[in-house]
């Protein structure tokens, strides 16, 4: 019974498919059979089984097919859209039986009808036209079409369907398509135009043989797969992390016996490679979900007029079974998106100079870690300035803040809620829910959604897509004695707070604690005091602190935790009901030293402290600071009460040492760092400044200069800024060396001016070290 | 098995055996239906779970998955105890859990016939929690149900 389901509605899929395909090219035959015997396997099946209204429209829907079969009809638009209809039918009755055991009341008498409505004017002049082209032959579509109705007709009767009488008839419609297929190259050739076409068979006599290598292909192929239940592959799964975590203790209490060495890493590398095929076991050709999408776009098509040619690329990119799941929606959404918005009514492309028919591809490449799906139309692009406009009407954004967004970030305002540009609510969208739902449901497998648009020719969005869920990317961190995952997804960045900072990090209104974040309030949770209502919450001034900035569903906030450990790939586990409850825990993990983790939900604890979503203009302008991220150019230093930049992309770190670390070779000053000898620029005097006071912190900023490491000695580092190009008055060439800081004209140090340190002196030694370090 | 369950059995069958783990917390030896046991795992230090209702005792790690765990003492309002605790994994309808006890002992065969139900002093919490009695020469068994030992349903009628 189950058996027949999942058959069935592999059936079904395959026919959706077959019948799109069929619009484009309505005399393929081969196409035509596949239909033919997806509907004629369901009835077949459901003589045997008793489904008495499955079976009825089934054999309706066989009727109609036989006649396109067998060239009598043409698949015209009409046709299809019946069939369609008619696989709807099959399928609600499936789900029905699915769900709860019988058919469900319902009345297909009205498909019924249609389907036969479209037989019978169809079949007469068909057969009057060829007895006018051919009078010899005026019998011949009659005796086919009776040769039809009885093979049809024969399993109709339950009394009569016995094996050997289906088996007959199911091979009967196999032997024209592989006649057809073999003597005719070209399919859409017409053949009955042909009168001495030998290959088409005229009487219920089917070449049986004929049908024989098709049905051997098939035994084939079932042999070398297998249907597998996807539980026993979560099972599987789990059962290999388990492997994984005892392999770890078994190499750890083996590491000093040589004789287990071997054998150990022989397990090491059956684990591994094991774990690799279940994983791979999970995963499914992206097509699963795009062979949906034809008959999305075709419907759409009809419905507002548009015409689209659908491109699809790298169908076989693998992606693990759930997530193909999670992609399903989100992507409907945007495929019909694009083209309710992107692609233009045919006449409007024309008159825009376009192909009337509009592009659509779809492409699913895998890139690294992660599968990229790429949904790009050649319609009108999203009208940046309707954006703007359509936000301050929306009120998301002031008009003021609006006028200063760039085009790029302007277009990540349709991923706001409540974002519309559908000037008419239609049918299929413009609610006013879209691309939000679109990015919420990708996030929260951990994707990411871009979106890339030029008006007139067409957008482009890409889902970013991970592999797999069962493993995902954590960074350990530590409170109450415990460890806990936090998923790297959410994470955008570290602050570390130093004990001595501890006492005035952060900042109170009455309660709340918030952290200035590069001059922007951010809202803080401390996770200690999260997990244990009451804790007294704040920074410890004996150890290091740590806030982890969280962006979850656009709720930023920081959640403070006692220290960090290692990030690690953690395999998540489900937790039982009772701790999903608490609200707060996503699943827990086993972590490499055996330990147990409950992995942090970032979304939730956000919902739960009550930070809220960050206010639209708020995230245009984190946008906006993102978008100028993006070209910040400079690190702003103070040197001894001058300011100075450094070029941002030479930076390698920045170090705190008290002024005796540094030293001097000769009259040069050099910091040695781990062994490693570190010219040291003290052109703003910051050293000599600190001369006599040992303990005197210096900022060293440590950069990279050609292949060489260099480092600066600065008072202090003030910030990061864009900086924009200077030009000489009169002559407008570009000037070197100064830039605009924040409106004010800035030295930028010339790092290939750091002297190299000199090849002979008095330190051998660490001259040797230097070398090695530049070297 | 439920308290109905051992009931009907006394009725119809004169003096049926039964078969039961023994397990130690504080000073009184309880009894679970070895029917319902899944395995034993002696020895676990269960990770303790911030936020969450009392009675679950924290998590360990079982099998590949993270078995959720009841903690007998504190569902009797017992102070904690420190150091490693015997588990019992038990089946019951929403899954599987595991049952903390202090030890665990040998399994006895009780007899239909020594069973009493719960005594009409005891208080409500214990009431809803064990499930009557069994008398053996040198003290009491009392019989715990795992249906009722269920975190979800301890949880919801708890509300802890």
């Amino acid at each position: 019974m189950r058996e027949f389901l999942i058959e069935s509605q592999e059936g079904l899929d395959r026919m959706e498919r077959c019948l799109t395909d069929l619009e484009e090219r309505p005399q393929d035959t081969e196409l035509l059979s596949e239909i033919f015997r997806s509907v004629h396997t369901i009835k077949g099946t459901t003589g045997f089984l008793g489904f008495k209204r499955l079976e009825k429209l089934a054999h309706a829907g066989e009727n109609l097919l036989g006649l396109l079969r067998d060239n009598k009809l043409t698949a015209s638009t009409a046709v299809i859209t019946v069939l369609l209809q008619l696989l709807d039918g099959l399928r609600a009755i499936l789900k029905a039986i699915e769900a709860r055991g019988n058919e469900g009341i319902g009345d297909d008498a009205a498909l019924i009808a249609r389907l036969d409505e479209l037989r019978a004017p169809a079949a007469e002049p068909a057969a009057a036209e060829k007895g006018r082209q051919a009078p010899a032959r005026a019998r011949r579509p009659a005796a086919a079409k009776n040769a039809a109705e009885t093979a049809g007709g024969a399993p109709a009767e339950p009394a009569l369907a016995t094996t050997a009488v289906v088996a007959q008839v199911a091979a009967a419609p196999k032997a024209p398509v592989v006649e057809s297929a073999s003597s005719t190259p070209q399919p859409e050739a017409p053949a009955a135009e042909s009168p001495a076409d030998p290959g088409r068979p005229t009487g219920a006599t089917p070449p049986s043989e004929a049908a024989g290598p098709r049905l051997a292909a098939g035994t084939s192929a079932a042999e070398s797969t297998l249907r597998v239940d996807v539980a026993l592959l979560n099972r599987m799964m789990n059962l290999v992390g388990e492997l994984v975590l005892t392999r770890n203790q078994v190499l750890q209490a083996t590491a000093a016996d040589p004789n287990m060495t071997l054998l150990s890493r022989r397990l090491d590398m059956v684990t591994a490679d094991l774990r690799e095929s279940v994983m791979k076991a999970r995963m499914q050709p992206v097509s699963n979900v795009f062979s949906k999408m034809p008959r999305i776009i075709r419907d759409l098509s009809q419905q507002l007029g548009r015409r689209v040619n659908l491109h699809m690329e790298g169908q076989e990119t693998e992606l693990d079974k759930s997530l193909l799941e999670a992609i399903k929606d989100p992507l409907t959404h945007a495929v019909r998106n694009a083209l309710d918005h992107g692609i233009e009514a045919p006449e409007v492309r024309q008159a825009a100079g376009k192909d009337p028919e509009g592009l659509l591809v779809l492409r699913a490449v895998q890139e690294g870690s992660h599968v990229v799906i790429e949904l790009s139309d050649d319609g009108a692009g999203i009208d940046v300035e309707k954006v703007r406009a359509k936000a301050i009407e929306r009120g998301l954004i002031t008009a003021e803040r609006a006028r200063q967004l760039a085009e790029r970030e302007l277009l990540q305002l349709i991923f706001l809620p409540g974002f519309s540009t559908a000037s008419q609510v239609t049918k299929v969208s413009g609610r006013g829910v879209g691309m939000d739902v679109v990015r919420t449901n990708v996030e929260k497998i951990g994707g990411k959604v871009e979106i890339d648009s030029r008006a007139g020719k067409g957008t482009t969005l890409r889902l970013r897509i991970p592999l797999t869920l069962a493993i995902v990317p954590a960074l350990i961190v530590r409170s109450l004695n415990q460890s806990f995952a936090l998923p790297q997804a959410a994470l955008s960045e570290l602050v570390h707070i130093p004990p001595e900072q501890a006492a005035d990090a952060i900042e109170w209104i009455e309660d709340a604690p918030l952290y200035r974040l590069r001059g922007r309030l951010l809202p803080l949770v401390f996770l200690e005091g999260l997990l244990m209502p009451g804790h007294d919450c704040k920074l410890a001034a004996d150890r290091d602190n740590f806030i982890a900035v969280l962006d979850a569903d656009g709720r930023r906030f920081g959640l403070v935790v006692d220290s960090l450990a290692d990030p690690e790939e953690i395999v998540v586990k489900p937790l039982s009901a009772v701790l999903k409850d608490i609200g707060i825990y996503s699943g827990a993990t086993v972590l490499g030293n055996a330990d147990l983790a409950l992995i942090l939900d970032p979304g939730s604890i956000a919902l739960k402290t009550g930070v809220t979503m960050i206010s639209d203009e708020e995230r245009a302008s984190s946008l906006e600071e993102e978008a100028a991220a993006e070209k910040l150019d400079y690190l702003l230093v103070d040197a001894a009460g001058r300011q100075a930049a450094v070029p941002l992309g030479d930076v390698l770190r920045i170090e705190q040492v008290p002024a005796s670390r540094i030293e001097m070779v000769g009259c040069r000053p050099v910091l040695n760092f781990d062994g490693q000898l570190l010219p040291v620029e003290d052109s703003g005097g910051v050293l000599s400044a600190a001369a006599g006071n040992p303990d005197a912190p210096i900022t060293v900023v440590v950069c990279r200069e050609g292949s060489r490491h260099v480092g600066i000695a600065v008072s202090h580092v003030l910030d990061v800024a864009a900086g924009s190009s200077l030009f000489e008055a009169g002559t407008g060439s570009q000037t070197d060396g100064v830039t605009l800081l924040k409106s004010r004209v800035t030295d930028v140090v010339n790092l290939g001016g750091v002297q190299p340190l000199p090849v002979t002196g008095s330190h051998p030694e660490e001259w040797k070290q230097m070398a090695e370090a530049v070297g | 098995m439920s308290t109905a369950g051992v009931a009907t059995r006394r009725k119809t069958k004169a003096n049926t055996a039964v078969e039961v783990c023994s397990v130690r917390v504080d000073e009184t030896l309880f009894g679970v239906p070895i029917s319902h046991i899944l395995e034993i795992v002696g020895s676990a230090r269960p990770q303790p779970v911030p936020l969450s209702p009392a009675c679950v005792g924290g998590l360990v790690h079982y099998r590949g998955d993270v078995l959720t765990t009841v903690s007998l003492r504190q569902l009797l309002g017992l102070p904690p105890k420190d150091g490693e605790q015997d588990i019992l994994v038990l089946e019951s309808t929403g899954g599987c859990f595991g049952l903390l006890v202090d030890t665990v002992g040998e399994v006895l065969t009780v007899f239909a016939n020594d069973y009493e139900p719960n005594p009409s002093i005891l208080d409500e919490r214990r009431k809803s929690l064990l499930a009557g009695a069994y008398k053996l020469k040198n003290g009491l068994l009392v019989m715990l149900d795992p249906d009722r030992l269920d975190p979800m349903r301890l949880a919801a009628s708890q509300a802890v």
